[in-house]
């Protein structure tokens, strides 16, 4: 039954849309795509569940499409949070390797793993995810795995990705309210990465930037490793509501002039030019174009600013060697990766999803690159539960999971 | 950074020059790079403050009054009177009623148009709230604006103990003046002089004049003066133009060896910014301009810009220096800020609701959140502006192109309404971002 192929669900809460990925993890360990669900979603502002009812019954929408297509039965998902209270973090740990040879065991790699990822976070914050960086053993750096090595200090860095509990429970709560189980939670913009990035890109130095609908999250690779995560809790959305705002139009045609006429950067042809919209009155109403060309490069520009901004003082735009990939519906605008070039600097363009065979159609658009990081973090977890090997240790971690999940 | 900042540096005369001197090629010769800034006192209000003005040192020759009140016309100082009006009311005034001081306007536009003839900037001051200064200041800046000038409107706003009727009419006079002027700065007399200061009434008047004549002075000066670091006026106007329902001017002077500070101190302890609705740490907008003579020293101007940015650090900021030679050792701070949102009116309203000398009802109007549309000047039809004025040229209809007003204040978060704000370095994201920068849409 599910001894052949493990199925590994991926499932986003986005502003916009609630989208369920199905993966399938074959008997050789590959990845495939098997089924993809999505529901317009409601009840979600800026990435965060606002109306459960709402949002309820998008998810149950989605995932019902997605079990329809993938003829399976959803049981657990890998959920992904964001919001503009995550925020990720560099911390050090230290330890000293007392072992009279001085040779350092996987001991000691746990040990200072273990008081790295002991951080000061405010009480009400859970970490997300801490993601172990490079080693330092006696000073000398970039080293990845220090076993066996000889040393007598070693240290490490995490990445820390944290938020507040309460509202991470929120979308957790929704989906355990559906009967589903959930395997872990990942932030939105590191499945993205995942699912974008080949290992080189990532040895090279690379940023994903998720424009979304609600919240715009990027993650910024160096050297292989996590160097730095955010989130701004902007996107889509505030576009369309400026457009709505500025053109005196509903919110549902401001959407549709954003995506019908929306262009990324102001150029010369659009001078003068306008739209003219029928209402529903059958009332005319002319929309300057250059104006909402303008409203849209200026809120698109400032996005990118705050992340040029936080990127240059993280101090990591100098490593970004293999550049920017853009991802979410916000990477659908045309001409966004000539702005984000401008503004940021080093070389744009819109992200493909790697390494994954399946529905091509949904390979192929940059807004599901989240639901299919999922998916693709799913099955580094699948296989890692697996790679343990052994009998007894299969049935532990059941075992285990079957007390978290209770 | 620096290439920038040097370019527009040496643009900036050029540029304030330029507007007016395409037009006519006349002045430019002799002095290429001074600006011409000319005053007009628009009413009995506007004829005093420009007497107080001359008194005060600025050219006569470059001060206009215009008025219907023949008596006060024939006793001021100003190089030129315009008489408005005459035919109807036979140099009595207008009694306060705007229309007659709108159409007595028009019948002078061409005076208007040969005084603001030349000018880089028209600086209109005028009292709202009587007849002909509310009805006639607006056309006066329509006229002043199509002759080439940029036009700057300094009215002063009455007493809360004029009356609710003075009060109204000054709203709408204000709003018509927003739409003509390129720069509206009100002054709000009961911020500047509190009426419950142990004063008689002349001296409240007089101070209030005095403290407004000082504000103007200093703006002509900052604009005439040779500018070291650039601070255009057309920069003002663009940083105010939507930021500009609760604007204010305030400014302070100091001499000495600590002038610096001490003008710095007395801008902040200024009792507009005191007393009134619009502090610094809550304005959208802040210009400053620091004004001294030959020996202002980098030292003062940068502890005068500290002084005022570490209060409003979030919002956008303009800074200039000037040089006057008039100045000699004292030093000015010229101070505009500005903010989007509600009409200061409305704080008024909120404090004494509806209490209506004339009509005595408790009227809903007054508790109604106004609309942020501002409506366009009423228009005229022909017979009616006939009947006012036997010869006046009828206003012509013309669709000019108008800044759009959008609603600022009730900054509708739309679909972000009910979510937490998104705060960023005290800016609040989920407004767009056009109109927080101040950027115009046409």
């Amino acid at each position: 039954m599910f001894d052949s192929a493990t199925i590994v669900v991926g499932l986003e809460i986005g502003t916009s849309k609630v989208c369920a990925v199905v993966g399938e993890i074959n008997a050789e360990g590959a990845l495939n795509i098997v089924g993809l669900g999505q529901a317009k979603s409601r009840g979600v502002r800026k990435g965060e569940i606002v109306d459960t009812p709402m949002a309820e019954e998008d998810v149950r929408r989605a995932i019902v499409e997605a079990e329809q297509m993938a003829d399976v039965e959803i049981r657990s998902v890998f959920l992904g949070v964001t919001g503009g209270h995550v925020r990720g973090f560099n911390n050090r740990g230290v330890h000293p390797v007392v072992s009279a040879d001085r040779e350092i065991s996987e001991d000691d790699v746990r040990d200072v793993i273990k008081n790295a990822k002991a951080i000061n976070i405010p009480a009400q914050n859970h970490v997300i995810h801490a993601i172990r960086q490079h080693f330092s053993v006696d000073g000398q750096d970039g080293i990845s795995n220090p076993v066996g090595m000889l040393g007598s200090r070693i240290e490490v860095d995490v990445h820390v990705v944290h938020g507040m509990v309460n509202r991470l429970q929120n979308p957790i709560r929704l989906v355990k309210g559906l009967q589903l189980e959930v395997d872990d939670i990942v932030f939105g913009g590191l499945a993205s990465s995942l699912a974008l990035l080949s290992n080189e890109q990532k040895e090279l130095g690379s940023v994903v930037i998720d424009i979304g609908g609600g919240t715009t999250e990027y993650v910024v690779y160096a050297n292989g490793i996590i160097k730095h995560t955010g989130v701004l809790a902007l996107g889509g959305d505030h576009i369309s509501n400026d457009l709505a705002y500025g053109l005196k139009v509903p919110l549902s045609r401001a959407e549709q002039l954003k995506i019908e006429h929306g262009s990324a950067v102001m150029d010369d042809s659009v001078k003068g030019q306008s739209i003219t919209l029928s209402g529903e009155t059958g009332a005319m109403k002319v929309i300057n174009l250059e104006n909402l060309r303008r409203i849209m490069h200026l809120r698109l520009e400032e996005i990118f600013q705050l992340v040029a901004q936080d990127l240059d003082h993280a101090r990591v735009l100098d490593y970004l060697r293999a550049g920017v990939f853009l991802c979410g519906g916000g990477a659908r605008i045309p001409q966004v990766a000539q702005l984000a070039e401008q503004v940021l600097g080093v070389p744009v363009s819109v992200g493909k999803t790697h390494s994954i065979s399946g529905l091509k159609s949904a390979l192929d658009q940059p807004e599901f690159a989240t639901g299919i990081g999922l998916v693709k973090f799913g099955s580094f977890q699948q296989r890692k539960r697996s790679g343990k090997g052994g009998l007894s240790s299969g049935i532990k971690s059941t075992l285990n999971q079957f007390f978290r999940r209770s | 950074m620096n290439q920038n900042d040097s370019t527009s540096v040496q643009e900036v005369p050029s540029e304030v020059v330029a507007s007016p001197c395409t037009a006519e090629q006349v002045a430019p010769l002799t002095h290429p790079a001074k600006p011409v800034i000319r005053v007009i006192g628009v009413g009995n209000a506007g004829t005093n403050l420009v007497d107080v003005l001359v008194k005060k040192g600025f050219p006569a020759g470059e001060c206009a009054v215009l008025n219907s009140d023949l008596m006060s016309l024939t006793s001021s100082v100003a190089g030129q009177k315009i008489t408005i009006g005459t035919k109807q009311n036979r140099g009595l005034g207008c009694g306060g009623d705007a229309e007659r001081g709108r159409a007595g306007a028009e019948g002078c536009a061409s005076e208007i148009a040969a005084f603001c003839k030349d000018a880089t900037a028209v600086v209109i001051v005028c009292g709202l709230g009587g007849g002909t200064g509310t009805g006639a200041a607006p056309v006066v800046a329509r006229h002043a604006k199509t002759a080439g000038a940029i036009v700057l409107s300094i009215p002063a706003i009455p007493f809360e103990c004029e009356g609710a009727l003075r009060r109204r009419l000054a709203e709408a006079g204000f709003k018509d003046l927003r739409q003509e002027a390129d720069l509206v700065l009100p002054f709000y007399n009961d911020r500047a002089v509190s009426p419950n200061a142990p004063k008689t009434l002349l001296d409240t008047y007089k101070s209030a004049n005095e403290m407004l004549a000082g504000s103007i002075r200093c703006v002509c000066n900052a604009f005439t003066a040779g500018s070291v670091m650039g601070l255009p006026f057309s920069d003002i106007c663009i940083l105010m133009r939507d930021r500009s329902e609760d604007c204010m001017l305030v400014t302070a002077e100091a001499e000495g060896t600590d002038r610096a500070t001490v003008a710095a101190d007395a801008l902040m302890a200024h009792p507009v910014l005191q007393g009134g609705n619009l502090t610094l740490a809550d304005a959208d907008a802040v210009a400053v301009c620091v004004l001294g003579g030959p020996s202002l020293g980098i030292g003062e101007v940068n502890k005068v810009v500290e002084r005022t940015s570490v209060e409003s650090a979030s919002s956008p900021f303009l800074m200039g220096a000037a040089i006057h030679l008039e100045m000699d050792d004292r030093v000015a701070v010229v101070l505009i800020i500005g903010k989007v949102g509600q009409a200061s009116a409305e704080t008024h309203r909120t404090t004494q609701p509806a209490r209506d000398p004339w009509t005595g009802d408790v009227s809903e109007p007054a508790h109604r959140p106004k609309s942020r549309h501002v409506p366009p000047p009423p228009e005229m039809t022909q017979e009616r502006a006939r009947q006012l004025h036997e010869g006046a040229r009828a206003r012509k209809v013309s669709p000019r192109m108008r800044q759009a007003q959008l609603a600022l204040d009730i900054v509708s978060k739309g679909r972000f309404d009910r979510s937490e704000p998104t705060i960023h370095k005290g800016e609040d994201l989920d407004i767009p971002t056009y109109v927080r920068r101040g950027i115009p849409l046409n």
